[in-house]
């Protein structure tokens, strides 16, 4: 089956740098999955993302939605299937109040207004913000601002829906709000979720994490398989899930748990049925 | 800086506040026109009326009024001014030099200080009573025939509203940078002029620069949004003309054509 997402030998230089932000990237998403790509600042995860909606077009190299070639006749329609959060909550805010905002995408379509308003409410209540529909931006929280941001998206009704950092200038509150959305609308199945990231614990909820250093894709799996690797994550620049952490720890006090990967909860979970095994 | 047109905006829900955006813009327009046919102390009664009415019906203190006279006082003191002393007549009260105060410098200068006192507290009811996002919806609409003429009416439009949406933004921005280059020993406040207009400049060059970080991280967003130009758009949020919006047009229709006729008689 074809998947979602092909991407072929991408490679990508910015004008004024000598050093590619992409070098040779090949990779597929497949549908309904969701994907973190994590690397630190500058191994060229956001320039991947900006590849998807045709941002950016690679010097070589092709992407494909669907089967579809992106080039310039098909950008616009690959678009929008593709929502976008951005890393800056303010920056994206086009509209002059919250439901302008969520409106913005659809009225670049030309959707009629009579589809666009219960399409609008229905985001708004998705992403719990009714009740801030006539708020001007000025008043809501970074939180908040990223919510009307993923409504926005949802309005438009995307396959695929890429978060760039997207709650990385968040407060604690904000980040949890957000990546619970995120979690609650994976469940319901209807997307393929794109997350760039460099907090580990986030790219932890994932089912594909797809690890980035020096514009080159280092190793693409299942969580288990590349946070088992602690080395391969502190070399490029990572900081290793906060669960592993406890694992080894344990591990090394010598209390007998799994020598795989645990998240959060398989590892809670072992710890209070420690006994039972003694 | 709440001082700005852009925050003079006073929230309620009177009779004026629900009319049509395009109507009170139309009819700023057309009192503008009124004012500049009145010749006669008695049409200047009756436009006055209107305005006093049109506060009235407003239900903003009159306090909010006076304040927005406040920018314009030196404007007005020197028409006035002008006026009163350089107006030659025939009956000259006072004269120094080329300096001379005349009857008819008297009435041209009350004339002028009336005509000024009426056009501003009329737009200063529009924007009291309109949001700023009204008013850039207003424009468009009205802008519309200026289309055959290739004008980018929805660009025009849409720039409008996203210079109105980052107003804020930037004053949080302007608050932001000041602190950082007080904390680095910058004074804004004293000195003299070219000392002040100096400190300035550390303020000035890093606003740009955000400025520009923000248009550019906005233009992203919306191209990711699907934004290309004005056309093919649809529109989310619509004016709503109601009947008491005719009646008021119709009202000021017949007030024009009074004035006209009572300008012709007097």
């Amino acid at each position: 089956m074809e998947p979602l997402i092909r991407l072929e030998h991408l490679t990508y230089t910015y004008n004024n740098s000598s050093v590619p932000a992409l070098n040779d990237v090949s990779l597929t998403i497949a549908a309904g999955q969701w994907i973190a790509i994590v690397g630190h600042n500058g191994s060229g995860k956001s320039t991947l993302a900006k590849t998807l909606n045709g941002l950016i077009e690679p010097q070589q190299g092709q992407v494909f939605f669907n089967g579809t070639l992106l080039d310039e006749d098909s950008v616009w329609a690959i678009r929008r299937k593709i929502g976008v959060v951005f890393q800056s909550p303010d920056n994206q805010f086009v509209g002059a109040t919250v439901a302008d905002d969520v409106a913005f995408g659809m009225e670049n379509n030309g959707v009629p207004r009579a589809e666009m308003v219960p399409r609008v409410a229905a985001a708004l209540a998705q992403v719990r913000m009714s009740e801030y529909a006539a708020h001007e931006p000025a008043r809501l929280s970074g939180g908040q601002k990223q919510r009307v941001a993923l409504a926005g998206v949802l309005a438009q009704q995307p396959e695929v829906i890429i978060l760039d950092e997207a709650t990385s200038m968040l407060d604690p509150q904000g980040r949890q709000d957000v990546v619970s959305l995120m979690t609650q609308l994976q469940a319901a199945g209807n997307f393929t979720i794109i997350s760039i990231t460099h907090d580990i614990d986030e790219a932890a909820l994932a089912d594909q994490v797809i690890l980035m250093d020096d514009g080159r894709l280092i190793q693409q799996g299942p969580p288990a398989t590349i946070f088992n690797e602690g080395a391969l994550l502190r070399r490029h620049g990572l900081t290793v899930p906060l669960s592993e952490q406890v694992r080894t720890g344990l591990v090394k006090q010598g209390v007998p748990l799994s020598d795989q990967y645990l998240s959060e909860e398989q590892l809670v979970s072992e710890l209070w049925t420690l006994h039972l095994n003694k | 800086m709440d001082k700005l047109i852009l925050g003079r905006y006073y929230p309620g829900d009177s009779f004026v506040h629900r009319l049509d955006p395009r109507l009170k813009l139309i009819l700023n327009i057309l009192f503008i026109i009124l004012i500049f046919i009145a010749q006669h102390w008695p049409s200047y009664l009756l436009l006055g009326l209107v305005v006093i009415a049109s506060v009235w019906a407003s239900g903003i203190s009159l306090r909010f009024f006076l304040r927005g006279l406040r920018p314009m006082l030196v404007l007005i003191i020197f028409t006035v001014g002008l006026q009163l002393f350089f107006t030659s007549g025939q009956h000259v009260y006072w004269q120094w030099g080329i300096l001379s105060i005349s009857q008819e410098g008297l009435i041209n200068a009350a004339y002028i200080a009336v005509r000024f006192l009426l056009i501003i507290f009329m737009s200063t009811l529009l924007t009291l009573t309109t949001q700023p996002l009204e008013i850039a919806d207003g424009l468009e609409y009205l802008m519309k025939p200026l289309k055959v003429v290739k004008f980018p009416v929805n660009e025009v439009a849409l720039m409008l509203s996203i210079a109105l949406r980052f107003v804020p933004k930037l004053m949080d921005e302007t608050t932001k940078i000041m602190n950082a280059q007080r904390a680095r020993g910058v004074d804004f406040n004293n000195g003299g002029l070219i000392k002040r207009a100096k400190a300035l400049l550390p303020l000035l060059i890093p606003l740009m620069m955000s400025s520009i970080d923000i248009a550019s991280d906005l233009t992203t967003a919306m191209i990711s949004r699907g934004y290309r130009d004005g056309e093919g758009r649809s529109r989310y949020r619509i004016l709503k003309w109601r009947p008491t919006d005719t009646v008021i047009l119709a009202a000021s229709g017949v007030l024009t054509v009074g004035l006209i006729v009572l300008e012709h008689f007097l």
